[in-house]
């Protein structure tokens, strides 16, 4: 991705004298619209949810419309059935004690007025994260483009085939706006060692949200399945999609029968806390 | 239907005419120029090697000579027996261009075999205005009709609702992998060494294979053999010089030429920091050598090694070129029996680079051919034609070698070398069954084997190969094979119309799959293998051909309908980076594709081009793609209106333009979304279903000769040219994207490449 990033930066260089870009009112046809699933099952009590919406016109500016009194129900392999009760509209929560296992693989079914919908993810475990480490790189650096690069180093289980997502947070809040945000990857990253480092966040001087002196950083680092792996793989690529170099644009593989979306089984670890000094 | 052909031959005692026409100035052969016997109304035109052949009852008569861009000449011969005859024409002098219309221009688009082809003269070339000066053979081609670009910025062209790979480009028969220099802004074509180019569309002779779309078939020129002489341009973006001249006077020749561009130097004058940190440039070499051994034997050795750079600091180094040999000999074992036997070479290859940060990425890829061909040419009367031969190329694909450097990160993955051996065996008979009626019927038979490597089968949802089978090093396996059969008939409707009937199979044995909107020099090629099946196109044509004013106005217009079959594509979030098993992301089905095309063009006077249009739809079927539901590939543009004019103000001064008209691509644009942790997905109802606005542009040139010294051989011109006259901003890409201020919110974004007018001024000169 930072390959064809920097390329395309290299090509509106070399064009910039005749490029331009602006932004365009297109008229899409309006589909039917569909059941959208949010499934999210953790390893840490009071945190899974299922959120249900109905997708919107691509370029509506209107708050999606959500599914109200569908009934949820979560079962897992060893035969527990837990209902998950609307709590907000649209969104349905398990008892405040419900903790996902690791391990276990949960099957999730929903009925709505107008139809089922069914997906399965399997909870896995989790890897350790080693160290955090921030770097901010001036003008000229020659191995660091300059800004604040948020550097993680995690640990593999070379045993397991895994799949991983990390989240940067700032004071707690998490770091993710547009899919470009995403990191994900897999044990490809590791090679043949057991430890890799990546990095997590990139923020330029110009960006407003660039950690601030005596921010508190930290990462989660989530361990998936490989659908959830697959579908936040494709939405990593999607801001780029139908560009320059850009993938053909696909749909976001869902693991959703009857529906799109995801559900996922995703446990995480926390790193330790990094302060900002200077 | 080809041993009918084969059987109706029967030998014919009558005198006949053979020989060559060369350029009296360079001794230059010339292709397609044709002589003519109006006393009989027949004729013949050059072919590749600049010979022609007439047979004709014994007797005196007068012959005409003639060909585009130089002066016709009629002379009185006497033929008696097999006689040959070595022709020399003259370029016209520019003030004489507008008199050299005269009654009997032969009528060749009426009266050749050849439909969907055209051939472009390197003066024709010239007469187009081209971007930033430098002129294109590529941009040329995509003026005719049924050829589409791909958008500005693309390295590729499509033929008649082809794929980008789909067209074989040829220089001097080597295959030219990738023609475009700066992403597809200029072609890897440096003007100055080039004698023609002639596309195929359909119909295209046995002789070739390998490219199921089209035949782009560009020839160099061979060099002055009577004086030294040089030829050059400085343009601003580009400069370019060229050299020629005897080896042995009259008997041989070379030419050499060099191109680089320096936008580079202006880059480097820069106060931005990453703009002058940025290098970005190509250059390309041509040569060739002649050696004419005799009457008989003509031997030449050319080739082209071109690079393009881009370079940011030592974060990003992004490399790739073409490298082409060509060896040929050309003998004639009699005026009736020619042979042309070539050896060529040829690679492609690519790098790039990533250093930064803790991530270091290198990929390496090439590709490249050596050829070995043999054609025969069999001349037996002039209602005979008989053409043969045989070829064998050697593939070498080197998918990628990748390495991943950092810290804590050192893993590399080399993607399996394929080879693979294509031959073929050819025939093809031409015969004029009446004064009519002409029909050419060919037959290519095309065997592909893989060589050593590895066979791997995989079934659905298991992650390692359900079978494998490792072969010795130069073991030839899994052979796929067919034949192909070429069709051509021309019934004359009188002096000055025709109608034209083509038919051609072509199987592809090496196709590119690309996972990109705009395609990039990461794409990859795949073999045929067993579990890739060879892309199989048929395609039939019809065309009708009128003359007007004694044939200084040429009308063609055609239909054609093609079915393609197992066309490849990647199935979608396809991953190619580090991926071992890169054929399972591979989807297959059937591609269909059908059009109409009219060009009128004016040959003569002081104002010349044409005028073209084309309606045409392609589509692909693929399962596992857009629901298995047929789609339209990023080539299917409806509507191409081309106008290409040149007009002579004054004696020196020459005015061109270029108009360009093309429906949108279709491409994908979302028609849903939902929410996903605050993230917008997209929702695509279906592949390209949404379509770019029309592009348009209009281009001019004006070009000013100096007035030349008496006595001295230095000439020079200026060009002055508008690329994109009236500032049009044609849609590249149009992409969709969450509003930076506000996420939750969405926004289309539309990229044009090309957004303003673009000024450019070249110096040519020649001494």
């Amino acid at each position: 991705m930072k390959i064809v990033k920097t390329l395309i930066a290299l090509i509106l260089l070399a064009t910039s004298i005749t490029s331009c870009q602006k932004v365009v009112e297109l008229k899409v046809a309006e589909p039917d619209p569909q059941v959208a699933v949010e499934g999210v099952l953790t390893n840490t009590a009071g945190e899974s949810y299922v959120k249900l919406q109905w997708t919107k016109t691509y370029f509506s500016t209107e708050a999606p419309e959500v599914v109200r009194e569908a009934l949820v129900t979560i079962a897992d392999d060893e035969g527990n059935i837990v209902v998950f009760s609307e709590n907000l509209p649209g969104l349905y929560k398990g008892p405040a004690s419900f903790t996902g296992i690791i391990g276990r693989t949960y099957h999730l079914e929903i009925e709505y007025d107008g139809g089922t919908l069914q997906a399965t993810s399997t909870l896995q475990d989790t890897v350790r994260v080693l160290g955090l480490e921030l770097v901010k790189a001036r003008a000229g650096d020659l191995q660091w483009e300059e800004g604040y690069h948020l550097i993680g180093t995690m640990a593999n289980q070379p045993s397991i085939k895994n799949y991983f997502r990390t989240e940067a947070m700032i004071n707690g809040k998490r770091q993710l706006s547009t899919a470009s945000d995403l990191v994900v990857f897999d044990d490809q990253a590791f090679g043949q060692g057991f430890t890799a480092s990546g990095v997590i966040a990139y923020w330029d001087e110009e960006d407003e949200t660039k950690p601030q002196v005596g921010d508190t950083l930290s990462i989660r680092l989530y361990t998936l399945d490989e659908s959830s792996y697959n579908f936040y793989l494709a939405l990593a690529d999607t801001p780029m999609q139908g560009g320059l170099f850009g993938k053909t644009p696909a749909n976001v593989p869902s693991n959703i029968k009857g529906g799109i979306g995801l559900f996922q089984a995703c446990a995480y670890t926390l790193s330790g806390d990094v302060v900002v000094t200077e | 239907m080809f041993s009918l052909l084969i059987f109706l031959a029967t030998a014919e005692n009558k005198a006949s005419l053979s020989g060559s026409i060369i350029d009296a100035t360079t001794s230059e052969t010339l292709i397609g120029a044709s002589v003519y016997i109006p006393s009989l109304k027949i004729g013949a035109t050059t072919d590749f090697n600049g010979l022609y052949t007439l047979e004709l009852p014994a007797g005196k008569y007068k012959l005409q000579v003639s060909y585009i861009g130089y002066e016709t000449k009629t002379i009185e011969v006497t033929i008696t027996g097999q006689q040959k005859l070595d022709l020399e024409l003259n370029p016209s002098a520019t003030e004489l261009t507008e008199v050299t219309v005269t009654d009997q221009i032969e009528a060749a688009n009426v009266e050749d075999l050849k439909m969907s082809s055209e051939i472009l003269t390197i003066k024709q070339l010239k007469e187009i205005p081209a971007f930033m000066g430098e002129v294109d053979v590529l941009k040329a081609i995509q003026t005719l009709p049924g050829v589409q670009s791909g958008g500005e910025g693309t390295t590729g062209f499509f033929v008649r609702g082809g794929a980008a790979d789909q067209n074989l480009v040829l220089l001097d028969g080597a295959t030219v992998y990738s023609p475009s220099h700066l992403m597809g802004f200029f072609s890897v074509f440096n003007a100055d060494v080039l004698k023609s180019a002639e596309i195929y569309k359909g119909g295209i002779p046995a002789q070739y294979g390998g490219r199921s779309a089209s035949l782009l078939d560009i020839s160099m020129r061979d060099g002055d053999n009577q004086g030294f002489k040089a030829n050059g341009g400085l343009g601003l973006i580009a400069s370019r010089l060229s050299l020629e001249g005897p080896i042995q006077k009259g008997k041989s020749s070379f030419i050499f030429a060099g191109r680089r561009t320096y936008a580079d130097v202006f880059t480097r004058l820069s106060p931005k920091e990453d703009v002058k940190n940025s290098t970005l440039y190509f250059y390309d070499f041509n040569g060739r050598l002649n050696f004419k051994l005799g009457d008989k034997d003509r031997i030449t050795f050319s080739g082209y090694y071109g690079n393009d750079v881009l370079k940011n600091k030592e974060q990003l180094s992004w490399k790739w070129g073409n490298h082409t040999a060509t060896l040929n000999w050309k003998h004639r074992f009699s005026d009736k029996f020619y042979a042309n036997f070539s050896g060529v070479y040829s690679d492609f290859n690519y790098s790039l680079g990533s250093f930064s940060g803790s991530n270091n990425l290198e990929w390496e890829a090439r590709i490249n051919d050596q050829t070995l061909k043999a054609d025969f040419s069999y001349l037996p009367s002039k209602r005979y034609n008989y053409k043969f031969g045989l070829s064998s190329a050697h593939h070498t694909i080197h998918p990628g070698f990748i390495k991943v450097t950092g810290s804590d990160i050192n893993t590399s993955l080399k993607l399996e070398t394929q080879r693979a051996l294509e031959s073929a065996a050819y025939a093809s008979a031409m015969i004029s069954l009446s004064d009519k009626f002409t029909a050419e019927a060919g037959l290519r038979y095309s065997l592909f084997q893989n060589i050593g490597g590895t066979n791997n089968q995989y079934e659905e949802g298991v992650p390692e190969p359900v079978y494998s089978r490792a072969f010795a090093k130069n073991e030839l396996h899994d052979g796929q094979h067919g034949l192909e059969p070429r069709l051509n008939l021309r019934y004359l409707l009188g002096d000055e119309k025709s109608i034209k009937m083509s038919y051609n199979r072509m199987y592809q044995y090496l196709q590119m799959a690309s996972n990109s909107t705009t395609g990039t020099p990461l794409d990859i090629y795949f073999p045929a293998s067993s579990s890739i099946k060879p892309q199989l196109v048929d395609q039939v044509a019809l065309g009708y051909f009128h003359n007007f004013a004694s044939n200084r106005y040429e009308l063609s217009t055609e239909v054609y309908y093609k079915f393609m079959q197992n066309q490849i594509d990647f199935r979608d979030n396809a991953n190619l980076i580090l991926n071992e098993q890169l054929e399972r992301e591979i989807l297959s089905g059937t591609g269909e594709a059908y059009g109409l095309e009219l060009m009128l063009k004016k040959t003569e006077g002081k104002l010349k081009g044409w005028v073209s249009y084309t309606l045409s739809k392609t589509t692909r079927t693929i399962a596992g793609i857009n629901n298995g539901d047929p789609y339209r590939p990023r080539q299917d543009r409806p509507h191409a209106i081309n106008l290409v004019a040149s007009y002579q103000l004054k004696p020196r001064l020459q005015l061109g333009a270029a108009f360009t008209f093309a429906s949108g691509s279709p491409i994908s644009i979302p028609n849903s979304s939902y929410e996903h942790n605050g993230l917008v997905v997209p929702v695509y109802a279906e592949r390209n279903g949404y379509r770019l606005p029309d592009s348009h542009r209009l281009d001019l040139s004006l070009t000013l000769d100096n007035k030349k010294k008496p006595g001295r051989k230095w000439e020079s011109s200026w060009n002055f040219s508008l690329y994109n006259a009236y500032g049009r901003q044609n849609p590249f890409t149009i992409q969709v994207r969450q509003n930076a201020d506000n996420p939750k919110n969405t926004e289309a974004v539309q990229m044009s490449l090309i957004g303003t007018i673009v000024p450019a001024v070249t110096y040519n000169f020649k001494f």
